[in-house]
């Protein structure tokens, strides 16, 4: 027997069939396969999309939040200073005395804060 | 990537089973093998839910890879890719397909699965080469160096 008659002795032979269990198999695949493509709540979805939509909604979050968080204002603070002759020449532009300084023993800081209007967070 | 997808498989494992189970079973000489090889690999596909648009490579590519992945773990690889319990010819054939298929078993991997794919499966050596990532020269050379060695495989046997 030479190389063209194995050849053709193999071209011959019957081959083993796919058993039915592998049809069942396969079949029983392409189906749960449809079912899960043609409902969009089962699809999987891709890992980039996921990522992105983790952005996306990051970014949407950040832009709404003044929206509905109110900012705390800031409290202001002020230092009353009683009037004097020397601060009231450094106001005006004029040039203070030369011995005199301001004096500042007599301030008072005065903290103000505004009453937040709504509630902090709606 | 839609039903369509899952239609476009079913068709083609409808119109290929045949071949891609003899494939199969010449790789992994293992009928349990062989099925879970190709089950695997249409899942895979189904899974990722696109493929070429020549379907014919990419799935015989991909029953192989699944193949190989199966082999590590099964032990017994003895089954014969023909059919010799079936009704098909007489005695006298069975016992040369069964010859046949012990001297198939008896050729490297590599010209085992390129002669199935090229008797069986129809192939050209230039999609035998492409599937197997080698040049042509290669593919006709395993498929030449197989038939010789069932040749004098076979002179030994009947010696």
């Amino acid at each position: 027997m030479n190389e063209n008659e194995i050849e053709r002795r193999l071209q011959q032979a019957p081959l083993a069939k796919p058993p039915d269990v592998l049809n069942q198999r396969m079949h029983a695949l392409f189906n749960e396969a449809w079912i899960v493509r043609s409902n969009p709540f089962l699809r999987p979805v891709p890992v980039w999309l996921a990522v992105a939509a983790c952005f996306g909604f990051a970014a949407i979050g950040f832009g709404v939040r003044p929206l509905v968080v109110r900012r705390q204002p800031l409290p202001t603070v002020v230092v009353v200073v009683p009037s004097n002759e020397t601060l009231a020449r450094l106001l005006t532009g004029q040039p203070p005395p030369r011995s005199d300084g301001i004096d500042f023993s007599r301030a008072r800081i005065q903290v103000i804060t505004q009453p937040s209007q709504t509630p902090e967070k709606l | 990537m839609n039903e369509s997808f899952t239609e476009q498989m079913r068709r083609f494992y409808d119109g290929h089973r045949q071949e891609l189970y003899t494939y199969s079973l010449a790789l992994t000489r293992n009928h349990e093998a062989a099925e879970d090889a190709i089950h695997n690999a249409f899942q895979r596909l189904l899974k990722r839910g696109s493929a070429p648009d020549d379907l014919r490579p990419y799935v015989f590519r991909c029953v192989r890879n699944a193949a190989i992945d199966d082999l590590r773990e099964r032990l017994r690889r003895d089954d014969s890719i023909f059919d010799l319990n079936g009704n098909n010819g007489n005695a006298s054939d069975l016992t040369l397909y069964a010859e046949l298929g012990q001297l198939l078993a008896q050729l490297s991997d590599d010209e085992r699965e390129t002669i199935v794919l090229k008797v069986f499966d129809a192939m050209t050596f230039q999609e035998i080469a492409d599937l197997r990532g080698v040049s042509i020269n290669t593919a006709a050379s395993w498929y030449r160096r197989g038939l010789e060695k069932l040749k004098s495989l076979w002179m030994e046997e009947v010696k």
